[in-house]
């Protein structure tokens, strides 16, 4: 179970490194290396001083039946599988949504009470998110452009502060992404019962920051790059309107995914210099995955799930 | 104070630009001095040249030291460096030219003369454009645009001395000098317009910088 938690850590940081360094890697600010270290030091800080808020909602939020320690083990391997397949096809797909998926299909094999409404919710979310953080990071990026335009002194040290400005909004996301994703992948665990959970918020930290170290550039890359080329203005407000986007949900108490704003606000930002300056490639390609991952995850969990029973 | 090593970095860039200048326009004075063949100014001159180019260089070590212990971020510490050492490459060509008439001591006919210190005077003075772009740019006081202005000037001084260079180059091989003569003179006309093409390429990096900070 604590290799299984460990698995789905070390994808979260494996793909989810991009939502917060992924536009300073790509626009040249830092080299992925130090990124990915920044990344860890505050994924692990924010796991361990508030992962235990999210830890408790995972495990009891969609399915409200109790879940045995095979479907627990099984929501958590299928999920994490078709997650380390989109980062190996360098797509940013959300670790929340395939946690989602994998503890739906165990919910329907079990037969298991399922909150529809709430999942609902959530499934509307991951389309309106990266909409709204997209028209954001437009507009926010025409309001910079203009008050920037207001200073005289654009100069190379305005571009430092900026530069700077990106970065520390980049370390405060992995704070929150440790924070948030600590729970997520030992979130299942603690229900159990058998670990203590700032234990296991610690191990679900550094399973994030080991992620992020170790196969975190292949989605960064497509963040930073692929999907539009950035500037470091470009990649402040690509970085700053997915912050506020994801914010802006939580007061609304709407669950939004991080991969999912900040692809939305890098196309917003990107839609500034045209459409034609985005790669449709990336984007349909990302879509898909978006599709596919909770989808996949969720049969793969059922279809299992059932075999295993049969077999056994 | 934040951004104290970077304030620096600026401050040290503006005092380089300044003496790269006087190095330039101690070497125009020598080439003036040497072309109205007062040859004694023009070595006083063009050593003076050398020890500017000397203590250009040293402010040039302290601004890349400074950047590399850590004033700004790797990828501006990188334009500002280029930045820097294409702007050296500009008073390297200067002392150059100052070494090639002191050095080689070129033989040039009275009729060659003018277009000789207007092609000289013209490519060295490609560096008042391109000081202006740089302390417009840094200091941040002029809008972004002024200092693209300034970094496009210098390409259309460079344009005007290559049309110097080409009409002086022709009037080279026209006279009846020998063919011997001739190369060395058309030797010393290349040297003297290496400061123009150098400043162009400082200019056009300069231009990169700017852009890469535009919104």
């Amino acid at each position: 179970m604590l290799a299984a938690g460990s698995y789905v850590g070390w994808n979260i940081g494996a793909n989810d490194t991009a939502n917060c360094i992924g536009t300073t890697v790509g626009c040249g600010l830092l080299p992925f290396r130090r990124a990915a270290i920044l990344v860890a030091i505050f994924a692990i800080l924010g796991g361990l001083l508030q992962g235990h808020h999210v830890m408790d909602t995972v495990g009891k939020g969609i399915v409200k039946d109790e879940l045995s320690i095979l479907a627990v083990f099984l929501a958590l391997i299928c999920s994490g599988i078709f997650v380390t397949l989109a980062t190996f096809f360098r797509i940013p797909t959300s670790t929340s949504q395939a946690i989602v998926g994998g503890v739906m299909g165990i919910g329907l094999a079990l037969d298991a009470r399922i909150d529809y409404a709430k999942l609902i919710r959530i499934a509307e979310s991951w389309v309106i998110c990266p909409i709204l953080v997209m028209v954001l990071a437009f507009v926010l990026y025409h309001l910079l452009t203009r008050l920037l335009h207001r200073i005289v002194s654009r100069n190379i040290l305005v571009q430092n502060y900026i530069g700077w400005l990106a970065i520390l909004s980049g370390c405060y996301v992995a704070y929150s992404m440790g924070a948030n994703n600590a729970g997520n992948a030992v979130g299942p665990i603690a229900n159990l019962g058998i670990i203590h959970p700032t234990v296991l918020l610690a191990i679900g930290g550094v399973a994030i920051a080991v992620g992020a170290i170790t196969y975190g550039k292949r989605v960064a890359d497509t963040v930073g790059k692929g999907i539009t080329p950035l500037d470091i203005p470009g990649a402040f407000v690509a970085q700053i309107a997915s912050a506020f986007g994801m914010h802006l949900f939580s007061i609304f108490g709407i669950p939004v995914s991080t991969s999912s704003a900040i692809v939305g606000a890098v196309v917003g930002v990107g839609l500034v210099k045209g459409a034609r300056s985005i790669s449709q490639k990336t984007i349909w390609t990302i879509l898909i995955g978006w599709v596919l991952t909770p989808f996949l995850a969720a049969l793969s969990a059922y279809t299992i799930y059932n075999l295993l029973n049969l077999v056994f | 104070m934040i951004f104290k090593k970077e304030k620096e970095v600026i401050g040290m860039i503006i005092k380089y630009v300044d003496v790269a200048e006087e190095c330039l326009l101690t070497a125009e004075n020598a080439i003036q001095s040497y072309i109205n063949d007062n040859i004694k100014d023009a070595k006083v001159l063009a050593r003076k040249t050398r020890e500017l180019e000397s203590e250009a260089d040293l402010i040039r070590y302290g601004i890349r030291d400074k950047l590399y212990s850590g004033a700004y971020l790797p990828l501006l510490r990188e334009d500002i460096y280029k930045l820097v050492e294409s702007i050296d490459k500009v008073a390297n060509a200067a002392e150059a030219c100052c070494d090639f008439f002191l050095n080689q001591r070129p033989v040039m006919p009275d009729d060659l003369k003018p277009p000789f210190w207007e092609a000289t005077q013209k490519s060295l003075d490609t560096f008042i454009p391109l000081k202006n772009a740089v302390l417009c740019f840094l200091k941040g006081e002029c809008p972004i645009e002024v200092a693209r202005q300034h970094a496009k000037e210098v390409g259309l001084h460079e344009s005007e001395v290559d049309k110097l260079e080409w009409d002086l180059t022709k009037a080279i091989f026209i006279s009846d000098q020998d063919y011997s003569h001739k190369l060395h003179l058309k030797h010393c006309l290349d040297v003297i317009v290496e400061v123009s093409d150098r400043a162009e390429d400082a200019a056009d990096h300069l231009a990169l910088t700017i852009l890469k900070s535009s919104f």
